[in-house]
């Protein structure tokens, strides 16, 4: 990539950058040409030193396909996805679930405390067995609503207090609920302080924005009130609290807005907050360019939020990879990183699914799991870019982790396609951060 | 000149930061 008179080159899978001024680089490339070696010099040095250039492509290959199946093999089982209830006191405009392929004649159950136990128990002998034992485990409660499944959410809670205590799920194992708000009460607020459960909380940004989208089924609710009457009473209590924001078309067009409400308002006191692109839905037309205005408005709330200490995860994940220079096999935990849990018990990859229970081949009823995890992640532990001929020779590959199987499933019609919000996202972040960090570095 | 991007300088782009 190019910026005026200064070329930058990306290794797509160590990470490596080296400037050039871009005559240099022009040089070199006719000097390459005419001699088999390129000649000596510092740009030679540091493209050898780089792996950039290499003495013959069939090593590249090889490496390549190295460092895929080393990345590949590192993908053990640490996620949890208790989906409590499947069904939700919100209507929300861009949700998954209200996509016609999952909806129809639909009727929401609610998960029985004998799955819930079942469910733990099968967690914790699962990642006993095939976890990392150096990596943090994280159980999600979920749905639909959790909390409309509230006594299912309070006694998982505590089972899995008691298989801590027993040593079978280790100490660290981290709670988080992810909950719309809208049911949220002080009770809830001090019960997941004193048993140090994180929440989740969705928020578009300010109100106009958040009741536009987060529709309640039952008139009279203005959600964003109750949203914030429950970050008030989680906050109160010390529970730690990540926003789920949507960058919605709203979000782009009134942007200075939308970051004030995060980084000037009470909802800065939250430890962090991940600003998802909305993904396909039939729902919610969207410009051609609402990609590119979006991703630029990550770029921009990062810039604000990198001043203030303020967590992003969505663009920390593609930092994190560019900064440790450790390449991201998957956005997604259906390569071999999560259990998810229906209501009734199925098990499967993914909870965008739940709602037809595709890919939910196995039951927490089952007397065996000897086989599980090859069952049901056989057809899923290769879902990366690195196994996407298309991908390979992008520049971004080692930042980009391939985005939503689900969404790229509801588009195309296959899992296994690129999820083209995930392409976009990917080059361009990989081009600010080429950037951002030579303005450090010359 | 070439640079080869370090990680110091690497660590920057993350600034004050440490459903």
């Amino acid at each position: 990539m190019r910026q005026g008179e200064v070329s930058a080159l990306v290794h797509s899978l160590t990470l490596g950058v080296v400037y050039v001024p871009s005559c240099e680089l022009q040089a070199f490339k006719e000097e390459l040409r005419s001699s088999a070696n390129g000649g000596e010099g510092e740009l030679k040095n540091s493209l050898v030193s780089q792996g950039m250039l290499v003495v013959n492509d069939v090593d590249d290959e090889e490496n390549f396909i190295r460092l895929r199946d080393q990345l590949r093999s590192k993908m053990s089982l640490e996620m949890m996805y208790l989906l409590v209830t499947d069904g939700c006191n919100l209507r929300c405009t861009y949700c998954f679930e209200e996509s016609p392929s999952v909806s129809g004649s639909f009727r929401a159950m609610h998960m029985s405390e004998e799955a819930v136990v079942k469910s733990l128990d099968l967690f914790a002998s699962m990642t006993a067995r095939y976890g990392n034992p150096q990596l943090e485990k994280v159980i999600h409660l979920y749905g639909g609503e959790p909390l409309a499944n509230r006594k299912a959410v309070y006694r998982a809670v505590s089972y899995a207090n008691e298989l801590k205590a027993r040593g079978s799920l280790p100490d660290s194992c981290r709670l988080v609920i992810v909950t719309n708000g809208v049911l949220l009460n002080e009770e809830d607020a001090q019960f997941f302080s004193a048993n140090a459960v994180s929440v989740g909380l969705s928020i578009d940004g300010p109100a106009f924005i958040t009741n536009l989208y987060r529709v309640p089924k039952r008139s009279g609710i203005n959600v964003a009130e109750r949203i914030t009457h429950a970050f008030r009473l989680l906050k109160k209590h010390g529970v730690g609290v990540g926003l789920s924001v949507t960058l919605t078309p709203e979000a782009v067009d009134h942007f200075d807005e939308f970051l004030a409400f995060f980084t000037e308002g009470e909802f800065r006191a939250a430890d962090g907050a991940s600003l998802n692109l909305l993904h396909y839905t039939p729902h919610v037309k969207l410009s051609d360019d609402f990609y590119r205005k979006a991703v630029e408005c990550q770029i921009k709330a990062f810039q604000r939020f990198r001043e203030i200490g303020f967590y992003e995860d969505r663009i920390i994940r593609k930092v994190s990879a560019f900064v440790d220079q450790e390449p991201m096999y998957a956005d997604c935990g259906v390569v071999g990183r999560q259990l998810v849990i229906a209501p009734d018990g199925r098990i499967g990859v993914c909870q965008d699914f739940v709602k037809t229970r595709t890919y939910f081949p196995r039951s927490v009823y089952d007397t065996d799991h000897d086989d599980l995890l090859d069952v049901l992640f056989e057809n899923w532990r290769n879902r990366s870019p690195f196994f996407m001929t298309q991908c390979t020779d992008c520049p971004a590959l080692g930042i980009c982790g391939g985005g939503c199987p689900a969404s790229a499933e509801l588009k195309t019609g296959d899992k296994n396609n690129i999820d083209e919000r995930a392409c976009f996202h990917s080059k361009r972040v990989l081009e600010w951060l080429v950037w951002d960090a030579y303005a450090a570095a010359r | 000149r070439v640079i080869v991007l370090q990680p110091g300088n690497r660590v920057k782009v993350m600034g004050n930061v440490r459903c």
